[in-house]
C-alpha cells in the first residue's frame, strides 16, 4: 500500500513540476539515515534536528527511510537526498560513485564501556562469556554482521579480521549472516541465533547504556583498528547556500542540539572533511576477500 | 504371559502414537510453510509487476531526459523501500539511461537471450534474470536483485526497452525478520536455474550458508514438498515456483526441529514407558525369586525328610540284619527261638494243608541249673550241645528243633505220624536225652521234662502251640524228673493238676492265697535299688508255692486272670502303703496282661486304687507285653496315654522277644524298654558283643527310653550292660526274688530311706 501510494504521488509530481534544478529552489531538504538501528527509532532520534534544519532554512525537512546502507548511498549519490548520515564505508562506497559528495561533520560521541571518547569507535567481535574466551573457540560457528555496506558490521571486519585469520570470514565460520543492522546482530546473539557477532562498538554501549546487556555479558575477542566516526555528507546537488547555512547551524550551536545529541550518545558535533576517511578508503581499496553467493 | 501382553501394547501404543505425531508435526509444518513460500512469493511477484507497470510510465520521462538528472524519479526512487535503481536498455542491450551513475552500460548476451526465451514463452513479463547485473563498487556483496522488465510497444507484439530494476535486498529480508522461521529455518530465492539468490534465516540475510542439495525437483509442479541434506542434517522444504517470473521460493527447516516438541514429548514418554516395563520385569524376576526360594525350601524340607527317612530304614535295616545274623543259635548249633517260629509257622501250615498232625515238644532239662552253678558254664554249654546233638539226632527230614534260650529246647515234628507214633517218638527222645553224658571228664547224669502239643487238636497257632506245650512241660516237670505230658489232659495218663488249679482260683482269691515277691531294680550308675518288680506267686495249701508260670496261662483262659490283676494291683499298694508308712519311697512295677488292658475302665480303676490308698502315681510302674499294644483297637494305647499323663511310668517287658520295630515304639507312652531276658541270657553264653543287645539300647535311648535288663546273673552281664549304657538291671545277680518279710530286712530296702519314685 505504502509502495502503491508513493508511486502515485510520483507521478503526479512528475506532470505538475518541472526540473528543478536551480540554487537553492528546493522545497524541502530530504535526509537519510544509515539503518543502524531500527528505522522507527531513528526517525523519532532525527525528529528534533529535522526541525531545527526547518527552522535554520526556512523549508520543510523530511527523513526519507531505507531499507538497507546502500539505498543510503544509492539515494546520495543520485541526490534523491541532500543530507545523508552515513557509515565511513558506506561515505567511501558512495564516494567512490561520486566524488562530489562532501562529508561536513561528524559526532563527538561519549566514552562509553566498548567505545573511547572522542572521534573515533572500533569495530567488536562479541561473544556470549560463556561460549567462548578465545578466536579459535569461535571458528565453525555461526557469525553475525549487519549490513554489507556497514563500516564495523561487515566492511572492516571482512578486511581486517580475515587478514589476522588469514581466510575469509565465509571460511573461518560456518555461516555469516546479515542481519541488516548492528542492533539486530546483538539481539541474534543474546537470543543465540549466533555465536558471535561483529558490531560497532558505539552500539554496543548504547545497549549497555539502556541495561540490555551487563558489562560481563559478552567477551570481546577481537577489536579493529579505530575508525573515524559517522561522517553527515551533502549530496553534490545541494547547492552552496544551504550547505554553509546546514554547516554554520549545526557546528556553530551545539546547545541547540542537546536533545538529538543525547539521543545519539554524543556530546556535540565536529567539523570532518574527506581526508579523516582517506586511510579507510587505502584499506578497502588494496585489501580484497568476499564474495557474495 | 500378562506382562508379556501389557508390556507389547505399551510399546506398540507408544510407537504407534510417536510415528502419528511426527507425521502431524510434518505436516502442520508443511503447510505453514508452503502459506510461507507462496506470500513470499506472490508479493514478490506483485512487487515487480507493479514496477512493470509503472516502468511504461517512466520510460517516457527517462527517454525524455536522456543524459540528465532525473529528480523525481531518483527522489521517489529514495523513498521507496523496495527499489534502488533503474535503468533503461534498448532491445539489444545497450543502456539509453539511467537513475543513478555506475549501472552497466550494456545488458550481457546471456541475459538478453534468457529475456528473450522467457517473453516466447510467458510474453511481456518481468523476469529475475539469472546474474546479478549490478556493478560491483567493491568486493561487497551485492545488497540488490535484478529484474528485467520487457516493456513492449503499443501493440503489445514488439519489445521496445529493457528496464532493469535493482530492489533491495534489505527491504525483503525486513519483510520476513518477524517471522519465525525457527532455529533452523531458511527462506531461499533461486532462480530459473535453481542458482540459490538470496537466503534468509531468523537472524536475516544468510552469505555461506551450508548448502543444501538436492536442488529443487526438476519438473513441472508450482508447489511441493521435498527433503533436502546438509551436514546438519535432514530438511523439510516446501517450494513455490513462479516460472513466469522466473523464481521459486523454498522453505525449509530441519525435521529435528520441527519434531523437537514431539520429540520432548515422547522423551518423556520412553522414560515413562522405560521405568514401567522395569518395575514390571522386577516384579516377574521378585515373584519368580519368591517362588524359586519356595521351591527351593520344599525341595531342602523334602531332601530332610528323604535323609530321615533313610536313617530310620537304615537303623531298621541294621536292626534286622544283626537280628538275623542271630538268627541260630552258634551254642547249639539250632534255631533261635525267632527263627524257629518263622519257620514252624511255615511248617504248620503245609502240615495242615495235608491234614497231617503236627506235634510241639517243649524241652527243659532238669537240674541243669544246678549243674551250671556247681561245674560252671563251660560244661553247662557242652551239657547243652550235646542235648542238642541227640535230639538233631533224632530228628527225621522236615523236623526242627530250636533251643529257645537257657536249657529250653523246641521240637516240632512234621510228616505223618500217629498220636501213638508221636507217643513213641517222645517216650524215645526223653529215654535218649536221660543217657549217661560223657563230658570232658564228667559223666553227667540229667534227664528233660518234655511238654507235647499236637495240632489241630490243642490249637491252630504256633504260639499257643508252643504255650501250650510249655504248659505241658511244666506239669511234667511237676510230675518228677524225665516225664512228659501231653497239653491235652486227656492224653495224659494221669496229671489233673491243672484242672485243681482252675477249680482252685476263685476260693484262692478270697482266701487271699496270692502273695507277692519282690525283685530289686539297680540303677547301674549308682549301682542303688531305685525300685521293685512285684512278682505273683500262688501260695498254694496243697502244691506249695506254685510259679505264676503253671497259673497265668490257665487265669488267661479262664478269664480269671482280670481278677487275678486288680488283685495283683491291690496287693502292690497295699505294700506300697506300707512302703509310705515306713518313709520310704521306692518304685514298684506290677506287670500287667493284654486283657486287662481291653477294660474300657482301666485306666480309671487303676487311677481309684492309687488315690484311695494315696499313692503318688509316680511311684507305680506298669509292665506291658508288646501284645498288649499290638492287637488291640487303640484302646490300650489310650489307657497307657492317659496313665502315663497322670504319672504312672510304663515300661515294655520282654522287649526283643517279638516283632515289634522301633518304628512302633513311637506310637506309645513308654518310659523304659525292658529287654527280655533271653537276650541277657546269651551275654553269658558268649564272650563276643552282642550287636542286638547293644543296638537294642543305642535305639532305645535315640527313642528317649531308659533300658532295662532283666536276668542278670552273671558279673560279665552286668559289666558289658553298663558299658553298652544300659540304665537299670535286675537279676539273680543282685537277688533273688523276696517275700515281703524278706524285703523288709534287705538292707538296700532298709537304707532306701532318700529314693525316689522320679
Amino acid at each position: 500500500m505504502r509502495v502503491v501510494s508513493f508511486w502515485v504521488s510520483w507521478v503526479l509530481a512528475l506532470m505538475l513540476s518541472s526540473m528543478a534544478q536551480a540554487q537553492c529552489t528546493q522545497q524541502s531538504l530530504r535526509i537519510s539515515v544509515i539503518p543502524k538501528k531500527s528505522m522507527e527509532a531513528l526517525i523519532r532520534d532525527y525528529q528534533p534536528l529535522l526541525a531545527y534544519l526547518s527552522n535554520v532554512l526556512g523549508i520543510p525537512a523530511e527523513i526519507v527511510a531505507a531499507s538497507s546502507y546502500e539505498s543510503v548511498v544509492d539515494a546520495i549519490v543520485s541526490g534523491g537526498v541532500d543530507i545523508a548520515f552515513l557509515g565511513p564505508a558506506s561515505y567511501l562506497l558512495a564516494y567512490q560513485r561520486d566524488p562530489h559528495i562532501e562529508p561536513f561533520a561528524s559526532l563527538t560521541i561519549n566514552r562509553g564501556y566498548f567505545t573511547p571518547a572522542g572521534h573515533h569507535y572500533q569495530a567488536l567481535l562479541l561473544t556470549p562469556l560463556e561460549q567462548a574466551s578465545n578466536l579459535e573457540a569461535l571458528r565453525n560457528k555461526r557469525v553475525a554482521l549487519s549490513d554489507p555496506a556497514s563500516t564495523s558490521g561487515s566492511m572492516v571486519p571482512n578486511v581486517e579480521f580475515s587478514a589476522q585469520v588469514g581466510m575469509p570470514l565465509t571460511q573461518f565460520f560456518s555461516s555469516v549472516v546479515y542481519t541488516g543492522s548492528h542492533d539486530k546482530s546483538l539481539d541474534a546473539l543474546l537470543e543465540g541465533r549466533v555465536e558471535a557477532a561483529f558490531v560497532a562498538s558505539v552500539r554496543a554501549d548504547a545497549y549497555l547504556n539502556t541495561g540490555r546487556i551487563s558489562a560481563s555479558t559478552f567477551n570481546v575477542l577481537w577489536r579493529s583498528e579505530r575508525i573515524y566516526y559517522d561522517p553527515y555528507v551533502f549530496s553534490s546537488g545541494l547547492c552552496s547556500e544551504y550547505k554553509a547555512r546546514i554547516r554554520s547551524a549545526i557546528l556553530g550551536d551545539p546547545q541547540a542540539l542537546a536533545g538529538f545529541l543525547t539521543s545519539q550518545d554524543a556530546t556535540g558535533f565536529t567539523s570532518v572533511s574527506h581526508a579523516e576517511y582517506e586511510p579507510l578508503l587505502r584499506i578497502m581499496q588494496t585489501k580484497s576477500t568476499p564474495s557474495m553467493p | 504371559m500378562l506382562c508379556t501382553t501389557t508390556l507389547a501394547f505399551l510399546w506398540e501404543l507408544f510407537f504407534q502414537q510417536k510415528a502419528i505425531s511426527r507425521q502431524e508435526a510434518l505436516a502442520a509444518k508443511a503447510a505453514e510453510h508452503l502459506n510461507l513460500a507462496t506470500i513470499t512469493a506472490e508479493s514478490l511477484r506483485q512487487l515487480v509487476d507493479r514496477a512493470q507497470a509503472l516502468g511504461k510510465v517512466i520510460q517516457i520521462d527517462l527517454r525524455g531526459q536522456e543524459g540528465s538528472k532525473h529528480w523525481s524519479l531518483v527522489r521517489m526512487l529514495a523513498e521507496d523501500p523496495a527499489l534502488k535503481r533503474m535503468a533503461l536498455y534498448e532491445p539489444n542491450g545497450r543502456m539509453l539511461t539511467a537513475s543513478h551513475p555506475n549501472e552497466p552500460a550494456q545488458l550481457p548476451t546471456d541475459a538478453l537471450e534468457q529475456l528473450r526465451q522467457h517473453i516466447a514463452i510467458y510474453g511481456f513479463k518481468p523476469l529475475l534474470p539469472n546474474q546479478s547485473l549490478a556493478t560491483q563498487h567493491t568486493n561487497q556483496p551485492s545488497w540488490s536483485l535484478p529484474f528485467l522488465l520487457p516493456l513492449s510497444d503499443s501493440t503489445l507484439s514488439k519489445l521496445e526497452s529493457i528496464l532493469l530494476v535493482q530492489s533491495d535486498i534489505g527491504y525483503l529480508a525486513g519483510l520476513l525478520q518477524h517471522i519465525d522461521l525457527g532455529n533452523s529455518g531458511l527462506l531461499r530465492l533461486l532462480d530459473s536455474a535453481g542458482a540459490e539468490r538470496l537466503r534468509v534465516s531468523n537472524s536475516g540475510v544468510v552469505m555461506a550458508g551450508e548448502q543444501l542439495s538436492p536442488n529443487l525437483p526438476d519438473n513441472s509442479e508450482l508447489a511441493g514438498k521435498f527433503s533436502q541434506y546438509s551436514l546438519e542434517g535432514q530438511y523439510q522444504s516446501l517450494y513455490r515456483r513462479l516460472p513466469q517470473r522466473g523464481f521459486s521460493v523454498t522453505v525449509s527447516q530441519r525435521r529435528d526441529e520441527i519434531l523437537s516438541s514431539s520429540q520432548h514429548i515422547y522423551e518423556r514418554q520412553l522414560y515413562l514407558n522405560l521405568s514401567m516395563t522395569l518395575l514390571i520385569l522386577m516384579g516377574l524376576v521378585w515373584i519368580w525369586r519368591v517362588l524359586g526360594k519356595r521351591q527351593e525350601a520344599f525341595l531342602a524340607l523334602e531332601q530332610a525328610q528323604q535323609i530321615n527317612q533313610q536313617l530310620i530304614q537304615r537303623l531298621e535295616e541294621e536292626y534286622r540284619r544283626s537280628s538275623h545274623a542271630a538268627a541260630t543259635d552258634h551254642l547249639s548249633g539250632l534255631y533261635n527261638r525267632r527263627q524257629f517260629i518263622e519257620i514252624a509257622e511255615a511248617t504248620l501250615a503245609k502240615q495242615r494243608s495235608k491234614r497231617h498232625l503236627t506235634a510241639i515238644l517243649f524241652i527243659d532239662m532238669d537240674r541243669f541249673k544246678s549243674i551250671n552253678d556247681s561245674l560252671g558254664h563251660k560244661v553247662g554249654d557242652l551239657l547243652l550241645q550235646a542235648v542238642a546233638g541227640r535230639i538233631t539226632h533224632l530228628l527225621e527230614p522236615g523236623d526242627e528243633a530250636a533251643r529257645f534260650g537257657g536249657d529250653e529246647f523246641v521240637v516240632l515234628l512234621a510228616g505223618d505220624r500217629s498220636e501213638e507214633q508221636i507217643d513213641t517218638w517222645v517216650k524215645t527222645l526223653v529215654s535218649k536225652l536221660s543217657a549217661v553224658y560223657a563230658l570232658n571228664e564228667h559223666e553227667l547224669n540229667t534227664s528233660p521234662s518234655v511238654g507235647v502239643a499236637i495240632c489241630p487238636r490243642d490249637g491252630q497257632m504256633m504260639d499257643e502251640l508252643i504255650r501250650y506245650a510249655d504248659a505241658a512241660m511244666y506239669s511234667a516237670k511237676q510230675a518228677g524228673r524225665g516225664q512228659y505230658r501231653f497239653f491235652d489232659s486227656s492224653l495224659n495218663v494221669a496229671d489233673i493238676e491243672e484242672f485243681v488249679l482252675e477249680q482252685a482260683f476263685s476260693a484262692a482269691l478270697e482266701e487271699r492265697q496270692f502273695v507277692l515277691h519282690y525283685q530289686p531294680q539297680v540303677r547301674l550308675e549308682s549301682m542303688q535299688v531305685i525300685g521293685y518288680e512285684a512278682l505273683i506267686r500262688w501260695q498254694h495249701p496243697e502244691f506249695g508255692l506254685v510259679y505264676p508260670d503253671r497259673f497265668i496261662t490257665l487265669a488267661e483262659r479262664s478269664g480269671f486272670i482280670l481278677s487275678l490283676g486288680w488283685e495283683v494291683l491291690r496287693l502292690a499298694c497295699e505294700e506300697m502303703a506300707f512302703w509310705r508308712s515306713q518313709g520310704i519311697k521306692a518304685q514298684m512295677a506290677v506287670n500287667v496282661s493284654p486283657l486287662q488292658l481291653r477294660q474300657a475302665d482301666f485306666s480309671d480303676r487303676v487311677l481309684s486304687e492309687l488315690e484311695s490308698y494315696g499313692l503318688d502315681p509316680a511311684c507305680l510302674e506298669l509292665e506291658v507285653t508288646e501284645t498288649c499294644v499290638l492287637d488291640a483297637e487303640g484302646q490300650a494305647i489310650e489307657h497307657l496315654q492317659s496313665l502315663r499323663k497322670a504319672g504312672l511310668h510304663i515300661s515294655l517287658d520282654d522287649f526283643g522277644q517279638g516283632y515289634a520295630g522301633f518304628s512302633h515304639l513311637q506310637m506309645l507312652p513308654l518310659t523304659r524298654l525292658k529287654i527280655d531276658r533271653s537276650l541277657i541270657t546269651k551275654l553269658s553264653n558268649t564272650h563276643n558283643d552282642s550287636p542286638i543287645v547293644s543296638s537294642t539300647i543305642i535305639l532305645a535311648k535315640r527313642l528317649g527310653l531308659e533300658v532295662i535288663a532283666e536276668g542278670i546273673e552273671t558279673r560279665e552281664q552286668l559289666v558289658y550292660l553298663r558299658l553298652a549304657g544300659c540304665d537299670i538291671a535286675q537279676g539273680y545277680y543282685f537277688s533273688r526274688p523276696m517275700t515281703a518279710d524278706q524285703l523288709h530286712k534287705y538292707p538296700p530296702f532298709m537304707d532306701s530311706m532318700e529314693t525316689t519314685c522320679a
